[in-house]
């Protein structure tokens, strides 16, 4: 198929589809695609996907194996308590509280003991 | 403690069920791992565990220790099939600790779904006596945990003539309110070692706080009408593994992923597969849904230095948890609380969606 000046020529999409573009080739070329639909068209028919339309793509993620649940230990919830959490523990921790009404109660808890061991020294 | 069966320590052996060719010969392999080596060593552990947490004190009867047990096989059954069929990948090197983890969880559950409140107490008071200066709390010799005054710390054993009820008596008859509000936690946890003049052990110490306090958990509401209880139980009616089989819009899937929290979008885009194990990231810029650039900005990633990454994706777990400065695996409890988000998000727009066309 020709290529207009404008256009990528087919060498460069099948390295994108490859996965054999270097950064640069690749930052022009992702700017390239998002407005240009004869390329566009050129790729997908390249990756072998379907002709429906973009907005109707599906996908079936990779199935991972289901864990047990595993609700908070006893250190997280005092580290927590104490503000020691920070970064990816306390996104964890929050990722999970969010979704785990018994943790949730067990951390609202020890925050209001925490409050009263406080409010019991200073009386 | 003993009990009717001696699990040594050694791994399972996955393989004679996992190559078997024959139905039959799968079968047989299959019923002799669970009988003779999974089902011995789930009881083990249960028996142990609820021992320990539970004691004599809440009345533990068999049949609540067989729900447990039949639970757990269920759940370590359904992997053993699944494993079968391939689903998920290599077979774990350790399926022993694999068991023993749901056993353990399953105890945990148990006693948390249970006895709420007692133990929330538990975390309390193992707080207090591990932040306030005047006590302490230590193992002894024996791996029992005891509690007193800091004074009294390594002494190796807890006064076993005290009993619970005999210190909740004591305490009764001296007139001193105990109440949480009145003497205040630690009042209360003083007033119990003076009472006491020894260390306790800990199992010892929450039983009679709780018994001042008034401690009580209230029996089992029906799940039904309980939503917070019905979504803490293990086991849903939806399967996680039969939500993510399901062809999801790759539109809706961008727009949720979007949404998470940093570090679970990361775990999750540098990693996300497809049933074949293609990079999902790949289909977004040919379907218009996201531009490079754009997933780069998600990412919170320069995107030169993208540029550079992409051809190197899906990244494995060693390779995100260098990029967030985390371990192994806490990229996979990101990965796994994305997962979950997104699939309840999902899930409701599914429903919602339904609800729209069935009234449409």
């Amino acid at each position: 198929m020709e290529q207009t000046a404008n256009h990528f020529p087919l060498e460069k999409l099948k390295g994108y589809v490859a996965g054999a573009l270097l950064a640069d080739d690749l930052i022009a070329l992702d700017e390239h695609l998002a407005v240009c639909d004869d390329c566009l068209r050129l790729v997908r028919g390249l990756m072998n996907l379907g002709r429906d339309s973009c907005a109707d793509a599906r996908v079936v993620l990779e199935s991972e194996p289901p864990a047990p649940p595993a609700h908070l230990v006893y250190r997280q919830v005092e580290s927590y308590a104490d503000g020691l959490l920070t970064g990816v523990e306390l996104e964890i921790f929050e990722a999970h509280v969010s979704e785990c009404a018994a943790c949730a109660g067990a951390v609202r808890s020890l925050r209001e003991f925490k409050k009263s061991i406080a409010d019991a020294e200073t009386h | 403690m003993r009990h009717k069966y001696s699990v040594a320590q050694q791994s399972f052996n996955l393989k004679p069920y996992l190559l078997a060719e024959s139905v039959l010969q799968s079968e047989q392999h299959f019923s002799d791992l669970v009988a003779r080596q999974v089902a011995p060593l789930v009881m083990c552990i249960i028996k142990h565990r609820l021992h320990s947490h539970v004691g004599n004190h809440f009345g533990l009867q068999n049949p609540e220790i067989d729900d447990i047990h039949g639970m757990v096989l269920i759940k370590i059954i359904e992997h053993l099939r699944e494993l079968k069929k391939g689903r998920y990948g290599p077979t774990p090197e350790d399926f022993r600790g694999y068991v023993s983890m749901v056993a353990i969880n399953a105890c945990n559950e148990y006693f948390r779904q249970k006895y709420p409140e007692h133990n929330r107490l538990r975390f309390n008071l193992r707080y207090l006596l591990t932040h306030h200066a005047e006590f302490a709390l230590w193992k002894n010799a024996e791996k029992v945990w005891l509690c007193g005054f800091r004074r009294w710390c390594g002494t190796d054993r807890p006064r076993r003539c005290v009993v619970g009820d005999e210190l909740v008596e004591k305490i009764s008859r001296s007139g001193v309110a105990c109440d949480r509000h009145g003497a205040g936690p630690a009042g209360t946890v003083a007033f119990i070692f003076n009472a006491a003049e020894h260390p306790l052990s800990f199992d010892l110490l929450v039983r009679v706080v709780a018994e001042l306090w008034q401690v009580k958990d209230c029996a089992v509401r029906s799940y039904d009408a309980d939503p917070v209880l019905s979504d803490t139980l293990a086991d849903t009616g939806v399967s996680p593994l039969a939500a993510i089989e399901q062809r999801v819009s790759l539109k809706c899937l961008w727009e949720e992923l979007c949404q998470l929290p940093l570090g679970q979008r990361t775990a999750l885009l540098l990693n996300l597969r497809d049933g074949q194990g293609r990079n999902v990231l790949t289909l977004l810029p040919v379907t218009r849904i996201a531009t490079i650039k754009q997933i780069s900005q998600v990412l919170e990633i320069p995107l030169d230095e993208f540029a550079r990454m992409w051809n190197k994706l899906p990244l494995d777990d060693k390779a995100i948890a260098a990029r967030l400065g985390a371990t192994r695996q806490q990229v996979i409890k990101l990965r796994r609380a994305g997962r979950e988000r997104l699939h309840r998000r999902l899930e409701q727009k599914s429903r919602c969606a339904r609800k729209k066309s069935a009234g449409a």
